[in-house]
């Protein structure tokens, strides 16, 4: 269990569900020929005089790294953008596509509006249709300087020989063209325009959360047939990982500070506070710790102004719960046996085995390794973080900083559960339980 | 127990003993495609429940108390007491410590991962002393880069370079900072010409193999709670994620030969007491390199009456350690010994030169134990009560300093390793120890003396206490039993690890070793037993 090597992209296996709704897209998309047709026009740009060379593929470098595209584009780090990632979803199996410059498995030879079209709406080479594991749905929103400037910069990828497995799709959902009824219900094209009133850096914000960094792909829930619903970023659900409210509420970062989110955006840890793992860690060390600190401030403005849109008043906030152990001792004094083939293996008996080591018997964490007690992935209502925090393990490396945390997988399902509840109850919101089918579901 | 409907008792390669050598070799043969079956006579161990009986244990000092003995799979224990498993002959006490359970005793060790130099491999040649490898040390390079690339190995830099170990390839992982303490006595003794430098160690410095890089919880004895130092036990598991089939509570107590005087099958003994019997092409033993002979010896037949792989009397023989001497002070600055690891740092530029004919050459390893309880116990043994016992703890283990030296032993027929008419619980016989020092081990402990009063006097050290001449303690670097060499009549192996008795029997681990040299084996250990690896796939094709 212990040398599991596949790597699941939960955020695009969320992504994935959004096929269920195919049927029903297929039904209510009698008659909407003329959305369809709208929704395939790829609006080509044209460049601007003057407008090219060194800077503008500078420019499409910063639109790459905030849109996180070598994230999902890359399976082996020695070759970047060559595709390859694994997306598990219920309908079978998906590979990103090598979109390096290699002619016959990249994006070589593809127009330029090929690749706006792929980016922008979902529609590749010759019309072939995108799986919306690719957030065109979000991408749709980007400029046009920015999507002239994306299309410089990919040219400069030098080509890698490289080429993905095929997919595995079973039918229907291996019908690319059906993609175009799900797209009527749940895909709306066009560019992100500023909104009037707001400020330049509330804008610039907004731009970056909705189209580029695609935050809602994973941080709004999908409705009945899996497009993004209207609670927009209040926290979605990616199976194996948790995607947190983060609107203004109190579930949400309403008790953060300003330089707390900057903080947490730009290097993923706000010490007693948050830690990102999992995609969110994936996303701070692929593209936000590389954004200019202006963007992340311009995030953060957007961010804090969004209305709460959880469920104000059901939700206690997610920080500042719990409180430090004092066990040990008394523990010490009972001389607990470690019986590690026993599901009956007490809770504080595994956490002073395996965790206080690194989170202090206490709970209060040590230099770079994070206080248990307020952090908000013990004070929210949801396990699901957690116990994949135990069995997976942290790796984030920001800045060339690694935080690493190894995964507990040698744990049963039932110790897991076990010590995952009694983590909520000593150090976050005591009203969590977790059993063991919940951690077999999330191994 | 294995069930033997459901586990198949047969494969192209049976390993005996799952610690580091067996599991290296493991991994590398099922890499190769080879079916591989791994018995170890004691049971498994988490890393969980050894943290867990560390940290509620009352013997803190000894590092074998977290480690539960299997009735079926004793091994020696001093502490509180002589447990009278390893009966000592002497003259010489020989006070081995090893764990019988998945992961073999790097479960507990300081991770030091040096390879030997050069001319450690030619010291009759050179110096005419001990005996020449059959090997060189280029010939055993590649698996010295193997062994660290699998048991992850940190060292080198700036100030250490290779240590006089030329490398192929660059250290799996950067080396590991100094520690204050260390920095300081670096400075300090370098006005005496002694060298102390980072040394390599088998402990992540960054993330590494799915494990976390080491943060000083110098705690790698009797376990590392994190897992940034490397254990036998995660080779093990990489080999079961390739499909190793291991059997654990399996007590090996005889090799069956059949025709050729090939070794046809291994008949081990489980917790039950019930007896089974596994065949294969090829055998490797790995089961510690005094455990080892006691199974080569009990495997008595009509085609081998001394025992497999001893026609000529050799195997047990030439048994040897790292005899060791020490010396603690108390420094005359703020030194605070006890963060990070245990061994971060070695003096490193003793180990060689023509002295060597005379007199053994050492290695000096600043220990890096934090010494509160042991400074602890010292004073309120003495009386020392209250404030004055607490600012006396303060003041003195912030100052404490032990340097422990280690000797070449040489190859002495005579240190050797016989079965006992005495049985165990489950009715296999103990061993006896027979262990004497030679004349050229005093001469080295002369030398080392010299040195220690240098560092003492370079450090402003007071309070100094030498051990003493002839007293040494085990370093726990059981070497020789197995010797490899080209002559029969001298060696057990030849430079293929393999039996110069029988074609499909090998050897791993640190009992290969026909010269202990000046360095902690383990590497050395696991570099011979994945040669034996590649021998036998050599052998298989």
């Amino acid at each position: 269990m212990l040398m599991k090597t596949g790597t699941i992209k939960a955020r695009a296996r969320r992504r994935a569900l959004a096929w269920a709704g195919l049927a029903v897209a297929v039904a209510a998309g009698i008659g909407a020929g003329s959305v369809i047709w709208q929704q395939a026009q790829i609006d080509m740009p044209v460049a601007k005089p003057g407008q090219g060379g060194a800077a503008l593929v500078e420019r499409g470098r910063a639109v790459a790294l905030a849109s996180d595209c070598v994230a999902c584009h890359t399976s082996d780090a020695s070759k970047p953008y060559a595709g390859g990632m694994t997306f598990d979803t219920p309908f079978g199996r998906l590979y990103s596509t090598n979109i390096t410059q290699d002619p016959v498995n990249g994006i070589g030879t593809f127009t330029d509006a090929e690749i706006v079209g792929s980016v922008r709406n979902g529609i590749s080479q010759h019309g072939r249709r995108l799986y919306p594991a690719m957030p065109y749905t979000s991408y749709t929103g980007m400029s046009d300087d920015d999507a002239l400037a994306l299309v410089a910069y990919l040219r400069t990828i030098k080509p890698i020989d490289s080429k993905p497995p095929e997919n595995t799709m079973s039918f229907p959902f291996n019908q690319r063209w059906a993609m175009a009824f799900w797209n009527l219900m749940n895909f709306k094209s066009g560019r992100q325009l500023p909104v009037a009133g707001k400020s330049e850096e509330w804008n610039r914000g907004a731009y970056l959360v909705q189209s580029l960094e695609h935050c809602g792909e994973c941080h709004t829930a999908r409705n009945f047939i899996q497009g993004l619903g209207s609670a927009h970023l209040a926290g979605g659900d990616l199976g194996i990982w948790k995607a947190y409210d983060i609107t203004s509420g109190p579930g949400g970062v309403g008790t953060w500070s300003d330089n707390e989110l900057f903080t947490y955006l730009k290097t993923g840890a706000v010490h007693g506070k948050a830690n990102a793992a999992g995609p969110m860690a994936e996303a701070v060390e692929n593209s936000l710790n590389h954004l200019p600190d202006a963007d992340l401030h311009a995030m953060v403005a957007y961010l804090r102004d969004l209305p709460a849109n959880g469920n104000p008043g059901s939700t206690p906030a997610r920080t500042g719960q719990g409180q430090a152990y004092t066990g040990t001792t008394a523990l010490r004094a009972s001389h607990p046996q470690y019986d590690p083939n026993s599901d009956a293996l007490g809770a504080e008996v595994m956490f002073n085995a395996n965790c206080a080591t690194c989170h202090a018997v206490t709970g209060k964490g040590v230099g770079e390794y994070p206080r248990l007690f307020g952090n908000s992935v013990l004070g929210a209502t949801d396990s699901t973080n957690v116990v994949s925090v135990l069995l997976r393990g942290v790796r984030r490396k920001v800045d060339g900083q690694e935080v690493f945390m190894p995964s507990f997988a040698n744990l049963s399902d039932a110790q897991v559960a076990t010590l995952s509840t009694f983590l909520f109850k000593q150090f976050g919101n005591s009203k969590v339980q977790v059993t063991a089918a919940e951690v077999a579901k999330l191994r | 127990m294995p069930d033997s409907n459901s586990t198949p008792m047969s494969a192209d390669v049976v390993i005996i003993g799952a610690g580091a050598a067996g599991g290296a070799a493991a991994v590398k043969l099922l890499r190769k495609g080879l079916s591989v079956l791994m018995l170890e006579a004691g049971a498994p161990l988490d890393q969980g429940m050894l943290v867990s009986n560390y940290r509620n244990g009352a013997y803190k000092n000894n590092h074998m108390a977290p480690y539960p003995m299997m009735p079926w799979a004793p091994h020696p224990n001093f502490v509180p007491h002589d447990n009278g498993y390893l009966i000592q002959k002497g003259p010489a006490p020989y006070t081995a410590q090893y764990i019988r359970g998945v992961g073999g005793t790097t479960w507990h060790w300081a991770g030091q991962a040096w390879r030997l130099i050069p001319n450690d491999f030619r010291m009759q040649s050179l110096y005419g002393q001990s005996v020449d490898w059959p090997i060189s040390y280029d010939e055993l390079e590649p698996y010295y880069c193997e062994a660290e690339v699998e048991m992850g190995v940190s060292g080198g830099g700036a100030l250490a370079g290779d240590y006089g170990s030329p490398r192929s390839m660059p250290y799996p992982m950067d080396v590991l900072p100094l520690p204050y303490a260390f920095e300081r006595l670096r400075q300090r003794y370098q006005s005496v010409g002694l060298e102390l430098l980072p040394g390599p160690q088998a402990r992540n410095s960054t993330a590494y193999d799915d494990r976390p890089a080491c943060c000083g919880n110098n705690n790698c004895m009797p376990i590392c709670p994190i897992g940034a130092q490397y254990n036998g036990s995660m080779s093990v598991r990489r080999a079961q994620g390739l499909g190793l089939n291991l059997i654990s509570n399996a007590v090996v107590f005889k090799l069956e030969t059949g025709e050729g005087n090939r070794i046809v099958a291994a008949h081990f003994i489980d917790q039950n007491k019930e007896v089974h019997r596994v065949t294969g092409k090829h055998f490797l033993l790995t089961a510690n390199a005094m455990e080892s002979v006691k199974i080569l010896l009990m495997s008595k037949d009509e085609r081998n009456p001394n025992g497999v792989a001893n026609a000529t009397d050799q195997v047990g023989r030439r048994l040897m350690d790292h005899p060791a001497s020490a010396v603690e002070y108390l420094a005359d600055e703020p030194l605070y010994v006890g963060r990070g690891p245990m061994c971060p740092g070695s003096i490193n530029n003793t180990r060689d030169g023509a002295f060597r004919s005379e007199r053994s050459a050492l290695r000096i390893d600043v220990h890096n134990d934090n010494p509160t309880r042991y400074l602890t116990e010292k004073y309120v043994a003495q009386g020392y009560y209250g404030n004055e016992l607490n600012d006396k703890i303060k003041r003195d283990a912030e100052r404490f300093v032990l340097l422990k030296s280690m000797f070449e032993m040489l190859p002495d027929p005579e240190n050797r390793i016989v079965l006992s008419d005495q049985k165990d619980a489950w009715g296999i016989p103990k061993m006896e120890v027979h262990y004497r020092f030679p004349e050229y081990v005093h001469r080295g402990y002369d030398v080392c003396r010299e040195h220690f009063a240098d560092c003492v006097k370079a450090s402003g050290g007071t309070e100094v206490k030498f051990s003493e001449r002839g007293q040494y303690t085990n370093s726990q670097h059981i070497t020789g039993t197995l010797s490899m060499g080209s002559d029969p009549h001298t060696s057990v192996c030849n430079k293929l690890a393999q039996a110069h008795d029988h074609e499909n029997l090998y050897f791993g681990g640190t009992g290969v070793m026909p010269t202990a040299a000046l360095v902690n084996s383990t590497l050395t250990g696991v570099a011979l037993s994945l040669l034996a690896a590649d021998s036998i796939i050599k052998a298989s094709v």
